[in-house]
């Protein structure tokens, strides 16, 4: 092997990350894509991009972001393409806006991934070890900046700009029952004295709470009482970059059972022993992740909720019980997970617990991600008040290119709601009064026909290519595919087809009605019963273009062009409606607000508004109408004032001039 | 919001002449206008008229024919009150032909046109340059006040069955989402849900709009989405309450006789009081009584107090005024009492103001009168003090803002179209079974619309439906 020369001083680097998780991960590579000499604290490095809960990566709206990720030059979709062991498109019997990749990953093998990735940038110094302590200056205006940190073992590190990534360590403790443990997820070491540090230069901390059901021992599960569910054939990539041929492979199942009266019964009965409603936890737990007692508790209608059952890993039989999250008690746990079919002589292998950590209150970070209180100090993942593997690796990368962009000047990386999931979660997580963590939805993105998974590319690529994280080689690509879908809509519009017994024999079999004199292809196309592929009998061009590029080997009309090309016509009227919209609302995101407005002294502003103003500090009027208790005529006032201020300004600049 | 939509209101104080103003301002504020303004010889052509002339023209109805006589002025951008092409239609019908003309720009095809915002006019004015800098905090308070005051209107307004229906169905729609999107985020769970979806939605949409085009047909009417402060006149029966609105409306509206409780039912009229728009009710008088028929219309009248702005108390002076006090209990805290001492006629001027200052003390511990004005409404005295009086207190307390007044009903039907072509837009989507999520683009216009109407954000809602409703996640 290759020896890596990592020339550098040992104490000072250009960027700390704290934390190797999936934000951490990519915090990391995006430094060091950006040359920057990165050094990466983690509690155990044995546990690089860890997947402490479910064993999959994408589904609903979470594939996109892996999309997204990936068009930006992250890692993880590489990083699941190359380890997963089934994959699936999920909704696709739905429009291509809901589409959205899901792939179970075996676990040890994604992590093994990860770590390699930071291995083998020279850039990156992986370090196992707790920080204890951030090291700030106050410049003239007192405001801090992050100059390095302490380790528990007394060591300083500087450099110039912080990523903390702890997940759910901070302060961290585990509850089964009346069992409560100090720790991290999966017996992890909590981090116990970061949050004392933060606290101290002026950070808020809330609690939260979630939590992750048992893992089995496969061998003592009986499958042939569940449903089996397959993998799709073809497997679909997640990265631009994978050839579809690399990921076809031999899959591997999961399973679908069920709860019953009886699981149900036991829980209800057991309900006294749940910390969670015996008043134990203190953390705010999501309501879209329940455990299995909120379920029953709260849908007490529903006689049966579905529970899959997972692999974590080819070479293990431990398996994940998605949908039975619990805190229940030990002997609770194994009397419920044994009424469910199939499980009925199940053995636990690792028991369900929750997990409650130290995170972020609200309104403290800029759209960069960074601190309010302390310039140079950026936070990602869910120490921000998420939840999940990708909306933590999203951040991780957005706030990597805004640290490095604070360190080298120049433009940071900043997506608005039109143009990204990621600019949704940003602005949702930096601008709303959030109780419980937050994941992702599709039902969040306003703009969503426009935010298409299979359009991550076409959206985002170049700006991971202004960011510094895409390579020609990839921008290239995404340029000459651009370059080739305007081609084929071109075509597509321009070529008629006369009424001929043909095409009208054609359309009577497929179900359309005649056309009565020539019209166009994309017309035809744009008849819900009529597809791309189906065009192919009376669109003869197509296989001439075909033919002649592959003979030039240039220019091929591959799926990826012609899906996207269809796409733009066949859902034509709702994508122009979307863009309107998006017009409408760009017009508000460009009218910025200056920092630090005495909101609470703006004449003509309710109290609840100025206050919440006050508290999130909006970059804009789209940003400020967005915020809760902000009403329009808030905003009114607001523009009325902001309007004001700068004929205030330019009358004292006119003054002074003249005198 | 956006400054670049073009924007009509009624925007003139109403005199008693009845003459008042349609101001539409914008890019598309000529073209708007242009095909419902025909001149003496019935042709049109506003876009080529002169800016700052004012002419006469004829307003038209749908069909072509005249609705009113008018003056239109034409004030072209920069030269205007809000800096933008803005066109004054000055009409003299009242109230009514002023609500028709605006419904009649706000639905003309000849541009898109939204009813304006409160104290939109002023904050384009302001912002366009138009208005001083030291006006800049005066303009930010009547945006702030004109706003809560269109809140608490419609909330009024939406009390009862009208607001129930809205809301209703708003929740309906929503619900619609809801379920789409859990089907969409979990589909392993809920793929199920979306089976046969489309028959399902379009019934709910046809029952939803039958309700709609039903609101519609009685705010034509003008039986529902009145518009004006409520102001309720109460009192003991025979004090002359029903004269005062016969006065105050200058026709015989209600029935007046000499016996006490001849007012049973609740009886209501819009009209200006100074500048200020009033829906106006007289209520039966106040008291006990067997009678059925009449022990309703008293708890009527009791409602009415209660849910009014502004009471106007009418005693007799000739009478103790303990059955005045009685009619008061009905009357919130916060709702300011202009008590009107009729039967001035049959008393001296001495008299008269012993009277009046006995009034005064009276209730002064209670605390709601404002004022108290001896009238007699018989010879037609008093109606100016009370006008005066509305205006005074209005004004004081700020609780009607001067100058732009907004037709909640305009907005709120404006808001019941939008919902509706929403609809039509679905059941396309429908027709051609496109997938599910682009159900929701108009599903969620429809809420959107109807979230206008009753004032609450509709976009976190959706996210809590779909956690309170559906079981999500694993």
């Amino acid at each position: 092997m290759e020896t890596i020369i990592r020339a550098r001083s040992e104490t000072e680097y250009d960027a700390v990350v704290i934390g190797a998780g999936h934000a951490g991960c990519e915090a990391a590579l995006a430094f060091a894509k950006r040359s920057l000499r990165t050094l990466v604290f983690c509690l155990s490095t044995d546990h690089v991009a860890f997947m402490p809960c479910n064993p999959h990566i994408g589904g609903s709206s979470k594939g996109h972001l892996v999309r997204e990720i990936d068009a930006l030059g992250g890692e993880m979709g590489h990083a699941i393409d190359q380890t997963f062991l089934q994959s699936r498109m999920l909704n696709r019997s739905k429009g291509p806006a809901v589409h959205s990749l899901r792939a179970q990953a075996d676990k040890k093998q994604y992590s093994a991934h990860m770590r390699r990735s930071l291995e083998k940038n020279p850039l990156i110094s992986l370090r196992q070890g707790e920080v204890a302590g951030l090291l700030c200056e106050k410049d003239a205006e007192g405001r801090q900046k992050f100059l390095g940190v302490v380790t528990r073992s007394g060591i300083s590190y500087q450099a110039k700009v912080c990523v903390i990534c702890s997940g759910t360590y901070l302060q961290a403790r585990c509850l089964t029952g009346e069992v409560i443990t100090e720790s991290g997820p999966n017996a992890q070491p909590a981090a116990t004295l970061l949050s004392e540090a933060l606290k101290e230069i002026g950070v808020q901390l809330r609690r939260f709470k979630t939590g992750t059901p048992a893992r089995m021992d496969g061998g003592s599960l009986d499958y042939s009482r569940m449903e089996i569910q397959p993998g799709d054939v073809p497997v679909v990539p997640f990265s631009f970059d994978t050839d579809p041929a690399s990921v076809q492979k031999e899959q591997i199942p999961c399973y679908l059972t069920y709860t019953n009266e009886k699981t149900h019964e036991i829980l209800r009965e057991n309900l006294h022993r749940s910390p969670l409603y015996a008043g134990v936890i203190e953390g705010v737990g999501p309501r879209y992740c329940p455990s299995i007692e909120d379920k029953v508790v709260r849908f007490a209608d529903k006689d049966r909720h579905q529970v899959f059952v997972e692999p974590e890993g080819a070479d293990t039989t431990e398996m994940y019980i998605d949908g039975m999250s619990s805190s229940m008690p030990e002997d609770v746990q194994v009397q419920f997970y044994r009424t469910v079919p199939g499980l009925e002589h199940c053995e636990i292998v690792k028991p369900a617990y929750a997990i409650e950590y130290d995170c972020l209150a609200p309104g403290q970070l800029t759209t960069s991600l960074e601190s309010r209180v302390c310039k140079g100090l950026f936070f990602a993942g869910q120490v921000n008040g998420s939840s999940g593997y990708e909306e933590a690796a999203a951040q991780g990368l957005y706030a990597a290119v805004n640290a490095a962009a604070h360190i080298t000047g120049g433009e940071g990386l900043f997506i608005d709601r039109a143009e990204g999931y990621i600019g949704v979660l940003v602005d949702d997580l930096v601008h709303k009064d959030l109780w419980e963590p937050y994941r992702m939805m599709t039902a969040r993105a306003e703009y969503r026909l426009l935010l298409r998974q299979d359009n991550a590319d076409l959206r985002l690529r170049e700006k991971g290519y202004a960011a510094g994280l895409v390579s020609e080689e990839q921008i290239a690509r995404t340029r000459w595919k651009r370059e080739r879908i305007a081609k084929e809509i071109a075509r597509l519009k321009k070529t008629t087809v006369g009424a001929t017994e043909q095409v009208q024999v054609f359309l009577e079999r497929n179900g359309s009605s005649p056309v009565k004199s020539g019209t166009t292809l994309a017309a035809l196309l744009s008849r819900p019963e009529l597809d791309y592929d189906l065009l192919k009998e009376i669109d003869p061009e197509r296989a001439e273009i075909v033919s002649r590029e592959k003979a030039t080997g240039t220019d091929l009309l591959d799926e990826e062009v012609t899906r996207q090309a269809e796409i733009e016509i066949k859902y034509e009227g709702y994508l122009t409606r979307q863009e309107q919209q998006v017009k409408q609302f760009r017009k508000m995101e460009t009218r910025r607000i200056p920092e630090d407005l005495p909101y609470l002294e703006i004449k003509g502003l309710r109290r609840e508004a100025a206050q919440h103003l006050a508290k999130f500090q909006p970059e804009s009027i789209g940003a400020a109408s967005r915020i809760g208790g902000v009403n329009p005529a808030d905003i009114s006032v607001l523009l009325v004032y902001l309007e004001a201020e700068e004929r205030r300004r330019k009358k004292e600049r006119t003054d002074e001039e003249s005198v | 919001m956006q400054n670049t939509d073009t924007i009509a209101a009624i925007a003139s104080a109403l005199n008693d002449a009845g003459i008042g103003i349609v101001r539409v301002s914008g890019e598309k504020a000529i073209e708007a206008c242009e095909e419902i303004l025909a001149d003496a010889r019935m042709r049109h052509g506003l876009s080529a008229r002169e800016a700052n002339t004012i002419r006469f023209a004829y307003v038209l109805r749908e069909d072509g024919s005249i609705l009113d006589e008018a003056l239109v002025s034409v004030m072209r951008a920069p030269h205007s009150y809000t800096g933008e092409d803005v066109v004054e239609i000055n009409v003299h019908g009242g109230a009514f032909v002023l609500k028709e003309t605006l419904a009649r720009v706000l639905r003309g095809t000849g541009g898109r046109v939204r009813p304006a915002e409160p104290g939109e006019f002023t904050k384009r004015a302001f912002l366009n340059g138009k208005m001083d800098l030291s006006a800049a905090e005066a303009v930010q308070d009547m945006i702030s006040s004109q706003h809560d005051f269109a809140l608490r209107n419609a909330a009024k307004q939406l009390r009862g069955v009208l607001g129930n229906n809205i809301r209703g169905m708003r929740e309906s729609l929503l619900s619609e989402c809801a379920l789409i999107e859990a089907s969409l985020d979990d589909p392993d769970v809920y793929a199920q849900e979306l089976e046969g979806y489309g028959e399902r939605l379009s019934a709910v949409l046809s029952r939803t709009e039958e309700e709609i085009d039903r609101l519609l047909s009685r705010a034509e009417e003008g039986m529902l989405l009145k518009d004006g402060i409520r102001c309720a006149i109460i009192g003991a029966p025979n004090t002359g309450k029903s004269t005062l609105l016969n006065l105050l409306l200058g026709r015989d509206r209600a029935i007046v006789t000499d016996l006490p409780g001849t007012t049973r039912d609740v009886l209501r009229e819009q009209l200006f009081l100074g500048e200020f728009p009033l829906l106006l009710s007289d209520t039966a008088g106040i008291r006990q009584t067997e009678d059925a028929a009449e022990a309703i219309g008293v708890t009527r009248a009791k409602e009415e107090a209660e849910d009014a702005a502004l009471v106007l108390l009418v005693a007799d002076m000739t009478k103790p005024l303990e059955e005045a006090k009685e009619s008061l209990k009905s009357v919130r805290k916060e709702t300011p009492v202009l008590l009107l001492l009729n039967k001035a006629d049959l008393l001296s001027e001495e008299a008269c103001h012993a009277a009046k200052e006995a009034a005064k003390r009276f209730f002064a511990e209670e605390g709601k009168v404002r004022e108290v004005l001896p009238a007699s409404f018989l010879k037609g005295e008093g109606t100016d003090a009370l006008r005066e009086a509305v205006t005074a207190l209005f004004l004081k307390e700020r609780t009607v803002p001067r100058g732009e007044y907004f037709l909640t009903s305009e907005r709120h039907k404006e808001a019941l179209l939008a919902a509706k072509e929403a609809f039509a837009r679905l059941k396309k989507s429908i027709a051609e079974e496109v997938s599910e999520e682009f159900y929701v683009v108009d599903l969620m216009a429809a809420v959107q619309a109807l979230s206008q109407i009753t004032g609450e954000d509709a976009s976190e809602e959706l996210i809590e439906r779909i956690f309170s409703e559906f079981c999500m996640g694993k």
